[in-house]
């Protein structure tokens, strides 16, 4: 999980990313052994129920609208194949 | 016993037993990591978890107690998900460089079930591991275990067998988050966390993060051989690891045996000894050729230093070997031939050698080598109990007893798989332990009491104990009126041995012996523990036969977690004793003294026996350094090394007319002997150890002799024939006159016609699995894990004699 998030926030995210985040977090709730392996996965979680927007921005765009992370800025020709990537997982 | 229900199969399982365990009657295998049948279960792991109707989350079977009512299933959609989501999980800190081969090779060369788990839930685990490794590979420096914490899933296996196997607690988790990892002491290396390399955890590690470093990169094994280890008189089982990529095989490694679930003594674990100490069965320098000095081959006399070797074939050797005892035989007699049995041999091979000198040679000058320097550590007992072997079992003292007494014995390194049992059971059943040596013994760190007395002074300790014992009135009165005999004399006896006057004779407090005193009466049943600490000459026999009355005093000899146990040093010497290799018994401790027995053997054998007792081993040097002895047969000892008087050993061996040694490696005594004879190691033949415990079990060849090395069983009945076919004698017809065997199996048989104590041993009892204690009366008799068991009523105990210092 920490894996996958450094990954986005250095700009490396895919869209699978999000969904796998998603089962790890509940499979890590479900499986582990004590409360604080259960809730460990909850920021994560969070983010990506309230500000998956900005998340996705990381994968497709390319920037933080944030401005914490330090994303390397990509060419022109891959953010319109980036952009249209997120438009076929839209629909 | 409780009622539930798993995967619709409704069963009854005893209270207090997990649901895996529940699971695992069925016959329903659950993927587990973490646990394992022999260590507390841990639910670190999480891959055993399974569906319990009604409970919030899936639940780790291993750790769940059964309830009446319980609904589980373990084979579901949703169960089967959450399996590879951990697999999944646990490889993403796991890193093999195995995996990143370009050829595209992936299969490992050792055991993984991390590896096996992974095939079966298709999880590909080159695309699931981490992607770079973050621990140096083989980052500890112990000469024995391998360790690639990249490989590590944190499933402590290890902690809990180094914690609850062998009892010395140097693996424990450290750090926290990532960063949890798996250290040695306070990170620090194995050795310096006092690791006594054993290799238990190598042997529990599911991953192969820890691998035995002697043979990491050997491979895989194409077949396993179970046998019995031949260090010391545990008697452990383990699997031989053969690779047949030579002709005949050869021993890759020493795994703990795991399948069949045989009662074993030492269940999967293992010593350094026993685990690492096989590369001497392939050693460069093994003796693979038949060798005799060249002054024989040519006829000449002698030299002094005995001169060349020449490398011969076996007829030239057997033949020179059969014509030089011939020789002394026919100018001194059968009296100047002595043979020095072997307690590293196989049970069947001493019984040969016992049969060669006393029906071939006619004399009974056999004894076992190592007899020369440690035989007290029985003998004393021949005349209390009457029986020279261990009374109880090794794990009936480590369930049954409530203190122990362990004297003259460094129990962890002599007798290591037996010294953890005991740890283990001094942490558990919290039970007393009284540890008397001259110095520190690693043993002595679990004793409730540790008693460093002077050295030699042990007897008098003893009957300074007993002298509290009757003093206080702590003895059992039950014993006492039944054994009115002697008890008197014996009493007044030990009136000398006040505490002032053996508080001065050993050096320790009286305060010391009063507590002493005090552990053993109120903790009964003792068991007494010894070892060759007590094979002194002077005192030995004494301090054992004080042994064997304060056993008697505390009314221990005869119950179950006590009696007196000597531990055997080598891992036959019980064997090879026990079938005749001894001067004054008989196969099955029968008296040569005794007509009855003597006339069984004699028509058994077809030939009269000498009825007078032979010289034992030191007996036979001191009487081959006057010229008496005038040639020795020796097998698989090495007497000269061996010697606390090693310049009267050699001596007594360079006055020898002949010397013929039996061996695997060159040794000390091997520059003494005239006709070297290469046996094998016990990788190399079958046949049957007996341990310490009077446990007789199955020796099984593993790979074919190396070299032209043959079994010693055949070399001995080799010579025998050429002895017989040189003297141009024709033994009478009799039952066992003859000297073909097939295999040991037969010469089994002919041991348990003889010898009572083994009637109803046979190799395929024992190939069954039984286990099989001596006395085993007759093919149906169970063993006798309990010697003397009821000894005290047939009145054959007898009070021995207190001998004043």
């Amino acid at each position: 999980m920490y894996q996958i998030v450094s990954a986005i926030s250095e700009g490396r995210g895919t869209p699978e990313s999000l969904n796998e985040l998603q089962i790890l977090g509940q499979d890590m709730e479900l499986l582990s052994n004590c409360g604080l392996g259960q809730t460990a996965s909850t920021a994560v979680r969070d983010i990506l129920k309230h500000f998956r927007a900005e998340v996705e921005q990381h994968i497709y765009d390319r920037i933080c609208p944030a401005g914490v992370c330090k994303i390397p800025p990509l060419a022109p020709a891959e953010l319109s194949a980036n952009a249209q990537l997120h438009e076929e997982n839209i629909q | 016993m409780i009622s539930l229900t798993i995967n619709g199969q409704t069963l009854e399982v005893p209270e207090g037993s997990t649901v895996l365990q529940a699971v695992n009657t069925l016959g329903i295998t659950i993927p587990t990591l973490c646990y394992h049948k022999d260590l507390t279960p841990y639910g670190g792991c999480r891959l055993c978890v399974v569906e319990v109707e009604g409970a919030r989350l899936p639940m780790t079977s291993c750790t769940l107690p059964v309830s009446p009512g319980l609904v589980v299933r373990t084979e579901t959609d949703t169960v089967i998900r959450y399996r590879r989501a951990i697999l999944r999980l646990l490889f993403t800190n796991y890193y093999d460089a195995a995996y990143t081969r370009t050829d595209g090779k992936f299969d490992l060369d050792y055991e993984s079930e991390l590896a096996h788990w992974a095939e079966v839930y298709d999880i590909d685990i080159r695309s699931h591991m981490a992607k770079q490794p973050r621990y140096p590979v083989d980052s500890d420096p112990n000469p024995f275990v391998w360790v690639d914490m990249n490989k590590c899933i944190q499933c402590t296996r290890c902690v809990r067998a180094c914690a609850e196997v062998q009892g010395r607690f140097v693996w424990s988790q450290s750090f926290r988050g990532y960063q949890a990892r798996i250290v040695a002491g306070a990170d620090t290396t194995m050795l310096q966390a006092r690791c006594e390399s054993c290799g238990a955890c190598v042997a529990y590690c599911p991953t192969g993060a820890l691998n035995n470093k002697t043979s990491v990169s050997a491979g895989r094994a194409d077949r396993m051989v179970q046998t019995t280890c031949a260090y010391c008189g545990v008697g452990c089982q383990f699997d031989l690891n053969i690779k047949d990529d030579v002709p005949g095989g050869r021993v890759l490694r020493v795994t703990s045996h795991t399948n069949g679930g045989r009662p074993a003594v030492n269940g999967m674990h293992l010593c350094v000894k026993g685990r690492y100490g096989y590369e001497f069965i392939h050693d460069e320098r093994r003796l693979t050729r038949p060798r005799v000095r060249k002054y024989l081959l040519d006829g000449l006399d002698r030299p002094k230093d005995r001169g060349k070797w020449v490398d011969v074939d076996w007829p030239t050797a057997l033949d020179i070997a059969a014509k030089g005892l011939l020789k002394v035989h026919q100018e001194h007699g059968g009296q100047a031939i002595g043979v020095l049995a072997s307690g590293k041999c196989l049970n069947e091979e001493n019984y040969l050698l016992n049969k060669l000198v006393r029906q071939v040679l006619g004399s009974n000058h056999i004894d076992c080598g190592s007899h020369a320097h440690f035989s007290s550590v029985v003998d004393g007992l021949e005349e209390t109990v009457g029986l020279t072997a261990m009374s109880n079992s090794f794990d009936d003292i480590a369930q049954q007893a409530r203190s122990l007494l362990v004297i003259g014995s460094n129990l962890t390194e002599q007798h290591p798989v037996f010294g953890a049992r005991l740890r283990q059971a001094i942490l558990r059943r919290k039970l007393k332990m009284i540890v008397a040596s001259p110095d520190f013994v690693n043993i002595a760190e679990y004793a409730a009491l540790p008693l460093y007395h002077r050295p030699s002074t042990e007897a008098a300790l003893v009957k300074g104990l007993m002298h509290i014992i009757l003093e206080k009135g702590w003895a059992d009165e039950n014993v006492i009126a039944q054994h009115q005999l002697g008890f008197a004399g014996f009493k007044a006896a030990l009136d000398a041995y006040t505490p002032a006057r053996v508080s001065e004779m050993t050096g320790l407090s009286e305060d010391a012996l009063y507590q002493a005193a005090e552990i053993l009466a109120s903790n009964r049943p003792t068991a007494v523990i010894w070892s060759v600490g007590l094979a002194d000459p002077v005192t030995g026999r004494d301090s054992v036969r004080s042994l064997a009355n304060l056993q008697m005093l505390l009314g221990n000899l005869d119950v179950s977690g006590g009696g007196v146990n000597p531990l055997r040093s080598q891992n036959n010497i019980q064997g090879a004793c026990d079938v005749g290799a001894l001067p004054g018994m008989l196969p099955g401790y029968q008296k040569v003294s005794d007509a009855d027995a003597r006339r069984k053997f004699e028509q058994a054998w077809g030939v009269s026996l000498p009825g007078e007792a032979g010289l034992d081993a030191a007996r036979m040097l001191a009487a081959a350094g006057r010229g008496e002895i005038k040639a020795l047969y020796i097998i698989n000892d090495d007497i000269v090394g061996a010697a606390d008087n090693g310049i009267g050993t050699r001596r007594s061996l360079e006055a020898c007319e002949l010397i013929v040694l039996q061996e695997i490696l060159p040794s000390d005594t091997t520059r003494y002997a005239d006709v070297l004879l290469p046996g094998v190691s016990f990788a190399e033949k079958s046949g049957t150890f007996t341990s310490a415990e009077r446990r007789i079990q199955m020796v099984n060849q593993a790979i074919q002799p190396v070299g032209q090395a043959r079994p010693d069983w055949q070399i001995v009945v080799d010579l025998a024939q050429h002895i017989l076919a040189a003297n141009g004698r024709r033994l009478e017809q009799a039952d066992f006159a003859a000297w073909n065997y097939a295999d040991t199996a037969q010469i089994m048989a002919e041991i348990a016609a003889l010898a009572p104590i083994y009637a109803g041993v046979s190799h395929e009892r024992l190939a069954n699995g039984e286990r099989l204690q001596w006395p085993v009366e007759s093919p149906e008799h169970p063993g006798t894990p309990l010697l003397h068991s009821g000894a005290f009523s047939r009145g054959v105990i007898k009070w021995a004699p207190v001998e004043q210092v």
